[in-house]
């Protein structure tokens, strides 16, 4: 797919203009060599000469056009580049999305086709792949579910139906329920810090995004997964620093990650999982609940840090947090 | 009593790899079960397999590539290509890597064994037909039909199975038409679900291989709409 897109077409496109119009200019200066004595003679008889007002507009008017004709062709040429970008990043997303749908449809279909193929299966087995179909389902709801979600954050109509949260125990015991989740044995992750504040948001959605974050973790984590939360808060807002031990990321990545489709090539690991669209769906939705999130590279010790900021609710932004509340925003 | 045949199974997803296991073994094939292209690659030196299904998508290092470090030391491996990708280009890629055969997901259970079984019956049904000579050749071309041996243009290699097997078909049937469907009957055993262009690509690869000019080819010739036809040089010239 990336072979439709790539660079070496464009170099060459620029390398043959560039050397046309080399050679209209070599063209240009020769001839101009030539019958540079009949160019002066015309050259004097229709000098510019400017006398009026009306002269100097036209002549400004000439040079801003010839301005904006290059600013047009500047802004086409970025645009054509972003379009090119958006174009094989859009490649990529069609085929993790693929594989992400069909991985699971396919052991479905499998153990369906296998419960009845045999009749000589016990209970037990039976019971077995019917979990297995069970999760296989929850996977497909899951990469379901992130698709229409982007396409709602993305268009604006995304509502949380949002309510005031202890912050502190709120964000612990989903904490502990991943850790859970994920097998996580509790000497492999840490919370520290410890919250008074309420904040404002849909649990279901705070949940997500911890999920997202942990699954990221685990994806690029080579040894076994090992994370350290730490909590902190000021008047206005709640700070939340999520670390992983995994591969990290490149220091140029760290803003790209949390755009849609984009996903780290990571040459040891080429074949990690996933549509591209975790982060983007965490930035958007800690967005539309006042929060921010940055990644950052730990000085020391590997892996990745997610830093996350929510604002602690005060009735100093009552109006924002009336929205919230009332699924307006 | 024969020993099971061994397969190879590459596949990082649990719950699809757990079902696939648990059918070959209750078909009467032994498995190994391996879940990235590092530790496929290991354990197909480690042990001796007769077919590899393979996954593309795989940590570490993916199935193309394990295809084709698999065919370098083992050209006669069957290798049965599992995945979710379904573009033209990854088919191709796939049997350009060295894949005989091609299965997307979501496939039918059905299907899956019945390719595997027909992959194992084409190798022996190879194994038990000697051909009439051992030795073939055509202009300067030899292929030895019992190691898959050949010398083309000063050059020795080895041909996968397949490929050896669609060579065969061929020499076997000089100077007819032969179809595109009649191929995939005969040398994949399946009917029209593999698509026709798989046989395309194992055609161009022989050409590569004994085509003096393989764009104007004179031993695989093509026939318009209809499929190929091949003929030895000496009725050629």
């Amino acid at each position: 797919m990336s072979k439709k897109y790539s660079s070496a077409g464009y170099i060459a496109i620029f390398v043959i203009v560039q050397v046309v119009w080399l050679a209209v200019m070599g063209l240009w200066i020769a001839r101009y060599a030539v019958s540079h004595v009949i160019y002066k003679e015309i050259g004097q008889r229709y000098a510019i000469r400017i006398n009026s007002g009306a002269d100097v507009a036209m002549l400004v008017v000439g040079l801003v056009l010839i301005a904006a004709g290059i600013a047009g062709i500047s802004i086409l040429f970025r645009r054509l580049n972003q379009q090119f970008h958006q174009t094989r990043l859009y490649d990529n997303f069609i085929a993790s999305v693929t594989h992400e749908l069909k991985t699971p449809l396919a052991a479905i279909r499998l153990y369906l086709d296998t419960i009845g193929r045999y009749a000589d299966i016990s209970a037990e087995q039976r019971h077995e792949f019917l979990e297995q179909m069970q999760r296989e389902t929850g996977r497909l709801e899951h990469t379901i579910g992130a698709i229409l979600e982007v396409g709602r954050i993305e268009s604006g109509y995304a509502r949380y139906q949002c309510t005031i949260l202890e912050a502190g125990p709120t964000i612990k015991s989903i904490l502990m329920e991943l850790a859970g989740q994920f097998t996580l044995s509790p000497e492999h992750i840490s919370i520290s810090g410890a919250l008074q504040a309420q904040i404002v948001f849909n649990p279901n959605a705070l949940r997500g995004v911890f999920e997202n974050l942990f699954e990221n973790s685990r994806k690029y984590s080579r040894n076994a997964l090992r994370l350290e939360v730490t909590l902190a808060e000021t008047q206005d807002e709640i700070l939340i620093n999520f670390r992983d031990y995994g591969v990290g990321v490149p220091r140029k990545q760290l803003k790209k990650i949390f755009k849609k489709f984009h996903r780290i090539a990571d040459p040891q690991n080429p074949s990690v999982k996933g549509t591209g669209l975790g982060l983007f769906l965490v930035r958007g939705i800690l967005h539309y609940h006042g929060g921010r999130i940055q990644a950052e590279l730990p000085k020391e010790g590997g892996g990745l840090i997610m830093r996350i900021t929510l604002p602690v609710y005060t009735p100093k932004r009552q109006r924002f947090f009336d929205k919230l509340l009332e699924g307006r925003r | 009593m024969n020993a099971p045949i061994r397969i190879l199974m590459v596949e990082d997803e649990a719950s699809l790899g757990e079902g696939i296991r648990f059918n070959l073994i209750k078909n009467g094939y032994s498995v190994e079960w391996v879940q990235d292209g590092q530790a496929a690659l290991e354990t197909y030196h480690e042990s001796k397999f007769d077919l590899v299904l393979l996954d593309i998508m795989l940590p570490y290092v993916d199935g193309f590539e394990v295809a084709r470090q698999i065919r370098t030391s083992s050209p006669q491996m069957p290798i049965l290509m599992l995945t979710a990708r379904t573009s033209v280009d990854d088919r191709v890629h796939g049997l350009e890597a060295g894949a005989d055969d091609y299965l997307t997901k979501p496939f039918y259970l059905e299907e899956l064994l019945a390719r595997i079984k027909a992959m194992l019956r084409r190798c022996e049904w190879y194994r038990q037909t000697p051909p009439a000579s051992d030795l073939y050749r055509f202009g300067e071309n030899e292929v030895s039909f019992n190691d898959f041996r050949c010398l083309a243009a000063g050059r020795e290699f080895v041909l996968t199975q397949r490929e050896a097997i669609l060579l065969k078909y061929l020499v076997a049937n000089p100077n007819r038409i032969i179809s595109r469907q009649e191929l995939l009957e005969n040398v994949w055993n399946t009917s029209g679900e593999i698509e026709t262009r798989t046989v395309d690509i194992f055609i161009a690869r022989l050409r590569k291989y004994f085509e003096p000019n393989p764009k104007k080819p004179v031993y695989i010739k093509s026939v318009r709409s209809a499929g190929y036809m091949f003929s030895s040089a000496e009725l050629n010239h």
